[in-house]
């Protein structure tokens, strides 16, 4: 199964990867602010693209990698530098200070996520304030995504087999039931979560069936 | 529509992030004091499940695809301010593994899907409560949070504003009908399979 | 001497009306290893739920010979570690480590102690090093093994195996057996591999209808023709020569 993309890079041993992962976070959130909120000079963001650089080479992550991830936003960048010209008298101005914001932005968040291990994101993520209920769901999301995917792979096999050749109409009624007892099987595991939750010793002063 | 970091300029940054980040620590502070704690693996596998779907990819027309957010469908299931939780959470996690929306420009995000999606959702739905405003919701708020997006990136200076609006609109126009007709196919089966589902506690 | 579990006349139905314990009576013993085999809607799951004080029924069950009721279930129910048919249900956390320190946490031991107990029950069940590895990324033997582990850590007097064996390769269904007959807390496994109860249990209970249909050494029920056609139930093949 292909839980690949996830974590694929975060469980390599480099500098950045053991880097405290409290002032990763900080750079990482002060860099991104810092971009977005000043008017960045080209000077400014060569030496940032630069730096960037050598820090992912530092943390042997691969060129491809890192183009794919920036390809995200690619159409969407493109589509917006076509439109500005068309309208702002400071044309480039606008659309470079864009495309230096996107992609410094994007190169940074990469390097963040692919050089920390997700549980260890969760925990200091609760340590600068955000809420117990939101870690707590990021928590379980990470954790049972890879079951729901295997689970939507099987339905979907399923519903191929019973409809060779068939394309998008019976798909389509298909791909809602598929979501109908996808959400049902996921309540129904919510369940036997918080049972098993009870099971070791979780407590909260609710009244049993 | 998810908005990338660096797209949007500051005053709209601090606008919207202001404004969506206040509605969010009022529903973390509603869903706290109402559900006891055991709501947290409901709350958390159904986000699972929503954070799935959106990476599913609904054909359409020409090889392009849509995707549904699962917005309406929390209000109704869980109801509104769990549901922004839970869409919050799922921006979050797509802006950080993904880099489907930024960090910076969550607020915004947070506003054309969370606020608008599922807040504005519910309130059309529970004008009357049924599958049919619930699709309506659907429909409504699918091109509501595009608009809300396009005035955005217009407001920032990115993109002229009836530009946007044509844009965004029509692009999300069949989004929209997708959501609805997939929200409201969702909540037949469940209905008919674990109509206890639909009774649950809300907030 | 009192029996670690017991069941008096225990009665359950379901919501919707369905009778699923008619009057269980059974015990089980300090140390035994015994075995619950019925078909499927006999109500050994059901059984095992109820013996966690997951369900309000009629009739009493016993925990170290204190009978269950609201107020003292969540303490009593420490001492039974259920591992449920499902892995996946039953981890929830981010890393092993997390999973398995659920429980000791939830009983307020102290961090030095929650570490201790999570690194005892990763080696019970020969996964030491685990502890940082996402459960996700586990086989279903190393899952079951883990899952295994978070009610260890507990320190429970009994241990609930549901369908243990189930979705095992054969070499994972070894090591699971040969890792439930090197402990010595009192086991009930509930299931269908009647092959594996031979092995491992000193009385097995047959149950049907809610209720206990049939009782005794595994060997001589499971070569009783009569018993196990009545039941829904197979001659393991391992006994079928013994019989004509």
């Amino acid at each position: 199964m292909r839980h690949s993309f996830f974590d694929k890079y975060s469980e390599l041993d480099t500098p950045i990867h053991r880097m405290n992962p409290k002032i990763k976070l900080a750079i990482f959130l002060f860099f991104l602010v810092l971009v977005s909120f000043l008017k960045i000079h080209l000077i400014f963001f060569l030496i940032a693209l630069g730096l960037l650089s050598v820090l992912f080479a530092i943390a042997r992550i691969p060129f491809v990698f890192i183009v794919k991830r920036i390809a995200v936003i690619m159409p969407f960048l493109i589509f917006i530098i076509i439109f500005i010209p068309l309208f702002q008298d400071n044309t480039w101005a606008v659309a470079g200070l864009t495309f230096a914001r996107a992609l410094l932005s994007i190169m940074a968040l990469v390097l963040f996520i692919s050089t920390t291990r997700f549980p260890q994101l969760l925990k200091e993520l609760e340590s600068i304030g955000v809420p117990k209920m939101i870690v707590e769901i990021l928590s379980f999301i990470y954790r049972y995504f890879f079951v729901l995917v295997g689970e939507l792979e099987r339905m979907e096999l399923a519903v191929k087999a019973r409809a060779p050749g068939k394309k998008h109409r019976l798909l389509y009624k298909g791909f809602s039931s598929m979501l109908g007892m996808l959400i049902i099987h996921s309540y129904e595991r919510s369940e036997r979560v918080y049972q098993a939750m009870q099971l070791r010793g979780y407590d909260d002063g609710r009244d049993e069936e | 529509m998810h908005i990338p970091d660096g797209f949007l300029d500051t005053k709209t940054l601090l606008i919207t992030n202001v404004f969506s980040l206040a509605w969010l620590a009022l529903a973390v502070k509603k869903v706290n004091q109402h559900f006891t704690a055991y709501k947290i693996p409901l709350m958390g596998v159904l986000a699972s499940f929503v954070f799935t779907a959106q990476l599913l990819a609904f054909p359409v027309i020409g090889g392009t695809s849509a995707h549904i957010t699962g917005a309406v469908l929390l209000a109704v299931i869980l109801g509104p301010y769990s549901g922004l939780v839970i869409m919050a959470t799922i921006l979050l996690l797509q802006a950080l593994l993904f880099q489907h929306g930024g960090i910076i420009t969550f607020g915004a995000n947070l506003l054309n899907l969370g606020i608008v999606g599922v807040l504005a959702g519910y309130a059309i739905y529970s004008i009357r409560k049924s599958f049919y405003t619930a699709a309506i919701a659907a429909l409504i708020t699918v091109e509501v949070g595009a608009i809300c997006g396009a005035l955005e990136l217009a407001f920032s200076g990115r993109l002229p504003l009836k530009a946007a609006l044509i844009s965004m609109g029509s692009a999300n126009f069949i989004a929209g009908i997708i959501e609805a007709f997939v929200t409201f196919a969702i909540l037949q089966v469940i209905q008919k399979v674990r109509p206890d589902l639909l009774k649950l506690e809300t907030i | 001497m009192t029996p670690v579990l017991e069941f008096v006349d225990y009665r359950y139905s379901y919501p919707d009306g369905t009778k699923a314990l008619d009057g269980l009576t059974c015990q089980f013993g300090s140390g035994e290893t015994v075995g619950i085999v019925g078909p499927n809607g006999a109500g050994k799951t059901t059984a095992l739920l109820a013996a966690c004080g997951l369900l309000t029924g009629k009739g009493e069950v016993r925990i170290q010979g204190t009978v269950l009721n609201k107020k003292n279930t969540s303490d009593l129910r420490k001492h039974i570690g259920f591992v449920f048919q499902n892995p996946d249900d039953q981890l929830f956390m981010p890393t092993v480590y997390e999973d398995i320190a659920f429980g000791p946490k939830n009983l307020h031991y102290s961090d030095s102690r929650v570490a201790e107990a999570v690194h005892s029950a990763l080696e019970s069940v020969e996964l030491t090093g685990y502890e940082e590895k996402s459960s996700h990324h586990l086989s279903t033997g190393e899952k079951k093994r883990v899952a295994l582990a978070t009610v260890l850590a507990m320190d429970p007097k009994v241990l609930i195996l549901d369908e243990p064996s189930t979705n095992l390769d054969p070499h994972s269904r070894r090591q699971l057996i040969s890792l439930i007959e090197s402990m010595r807390i009192t086991t009930i496994v509930a299931g269908h591999d009647l092959e594996m109860m031979l092995e491992l249990c000193d009385r097995v209970l047959i149950l049907d209808q809610g209720k206990v249909a049939a009782e005794g050494d595994p060997e001589e029920l499971f070569s009783d023709e009569v018993l196990m056609e009545q039941n829904l139930l197979e001659i393991p093949y391992s006994l079928r020569q013994y019989t004509n």
